[in-house]
């Protein structure tokens, strides 16, 4: 329940992922805990050649009203997650006094595609081949000034760009500006769509991706013993938010509670995250003090969990130091692969239906528990169970801490 | 429609998702919602596949198809 008529709350959810376009399709493969990684043919030849993409997703038929070849993907993927999930709210763009609404969408990686396509322009046909509209469709702002021209969305916009914790910020943030009355609606969340050339060769040379070439369907495992490394995916997610006393005004269903939010920088290592965890040990801490909720009561945690060696171990050494054996725990990783920017928008997303619907969804490929992650993972078979209090992490590239602290309604 | 503006509709229908329906002589890229980066991007695309040099701001809003046609027929287009 909300503790008062500022509290934030969820009345919408849009996801257009891995596993599927709109709740609930996601939902259904989420929580059958079948990965969704697949061999990708634009990526023959490269040391990892698999990620997991948006199935079916078909941005003519999507995008009326928009002339779909001018967007780059991650901001097409956005507008279809952001229609949804104001549909879901129940408003209609238009019946809403569009100068109080907000959006705040999180995004790190841009229009690789087109400044990829653009580079090799520059070199084989030189500079005066170069497109015009190579910097708009490059720069990450754009999926949050797209979404505002969709829906008429007149109040604040920007992205947040803190890596792979970039949709987590922008719900905190979002939260902020409700509980500043800066707004009165805001879209908030996160969007991704990198699997190119470039990016992905980066990735796996960092060492960051799973390199199980010979069966992708198996090669994200969160915290599993034999884990090595994430596998890359795309999607967006857009969460509707709202104050409470607002949402109760107009009848809305809520969806659940924004009760906290939590961040604190690692200032450690440009990649590595912090052996201690203290980062993202301090951002929980902080979210768990803003929803005045204790570190007993979390039910559920929908972990960032990437399956790269260290990130599982830190992480969970954390969340057992912290929260002790009790919540029960997952990531849906295993089944979406991380979709970066939009990985912390997607899970909360997630976090919410399972405390709708009482249900944690399983981590795929989870067979041989990591001995030195001590907590109960959910694998195999959805684990149900009433969940009051759930928090989500997420952790970024620069040290980037988030925790968001969701509650039932 | 000519030769040359039947492979413009074909360009503008493939490349810049227009309906063929919205396309014919007298249609203007005005018309098309064709605002002034997308004309830049269209005489790219208009070098490459007829082979001629357009220069920025030679393509305008208020252009047509047919114009545009007879354009491309000076810069040596067989029409």
């Amino acid at each position: 329940m909300p503790r008062d008529d500022t509290e934030v709350v969820v009345t919408g959810l849009g996801l257009v992922t891995p596993a599927g376009i709109g709740v609930e399709s996601n939902w259904e493969r989420v929580t059958s805990g079948v990965s969704c990684a697949t061999t990708d043919a634009a990526l023959s030849g490269l040391q990892v050649d698999f990620d997991c993409r948006v199935p079916g997703f078909d941005p003519e038929a999507l995008l009326g009203g928009f002339s779909s070849w001018q967007l780059e993907r991650f901001v097409q993927l956005a507008i279809v997650a952001a229609r949804q999930a104001i549909a879901d709210a129940g408003w209609e763009p238009g019946a809403w006094d569009g100068g109080r609404v907000g959006v705040v969408l999180g995004n790190s990686l841009g229009g690789t595609a087109t400044f990829e396509e653009q580079c090799r322009t520059l070199r084989e046909d030189g500079p005066t081949k170069v497109s015009p509209l190579t910097v708009p469709k490059y720069l990450p702002n754009m999926v949050a000034g797209y979404v505002a021209i969709d829906c008429g969305a007149r109040g604040p916009s920007l992205v947040t760009a803190t890596a792979c914790a970039s949709g987590t910020t922008a719900l905190g943030v979002a939260r902020s500006m409700l509980r500043n009355g800066e707004c009165d609606i805001v879209l908030a969340g996160g969007s991704e769509s990198a699997l190119t050339p470039t990016a992905m060769a980066g990735l796996a040379k960092m060492g960051a991706l799973s390199r199980r070439r010979e069966s992708p369907e198996s090669a994200g495992r969160p915290f599993d013993i034999e884990r090595d490394g994430f596998v890359a995916g795309e999607a967006a997610g857009v969460l509707v938010l709202e104050r409470a006393a607002d949402a109760r005004a107009r009848g809305a269903s809520v969806r659940a509670v924004v009760r906290g939010y939590g961040a604190a920088s690692d200032a450690h290592h440009p990649t590595a995250p912090r052996p201690d965890g203290e980062g993202i040990e301090q951002a929980l801490r902080t979210a768990l003090a803003d929803a005045g909720v204790a570190a007993s009561d979390v039910d559920h945690v929908n972990a960032h969990g990437t399956a790269t060696p260290m990130n599982d171990v830190i992480e969970g050494r954390m969340l057992r130091r912290v929260l002790g054996d009790r919540p029960v725990v997952t990531s849906t990783k295993g089944v979406t692969g991380h979709t970066l920017a939009a990985a912390g928008a997607i899970e909360a997303a997630y976090t919410v239906l399972a405390i709708e619907r009482g249900l944690v969804p399983p981590t795929a490929n989870l067979k041989n528990q990591d001995p030195e992650i001590d907590l109960d993972i959910v694998s195999g078979e959805p684990r149900s169970g009433r969940i009051e209090v759930a928090v989500s992490t997420s952790l970024g590239f620069g040290g980037h801490n988030a925790v968001l602290l969701l509650t039932a309604a | 429609m000519n030769a040359t503006e039947e492979r413009i509709s074909a360009l503008l229908t493939e490349r810049f998702k227009v309906k063929s329906a919205a396309i014919g002589p007298e249609v203007t890229l005005g018309n098309l919602s064709f605002d002034s980066l997308v004309l830049i991007e269209f005489g790219l695309v208009l070098d490459k596949e007829f082979d001629v040099l357009m220069e920025d701001g030679e393509l305008t809003e208020e252009m047509t198809v047919a114009a545009l046609a007879e354009l491309l027929r000076t810069k040596g287009v067989a029409g």
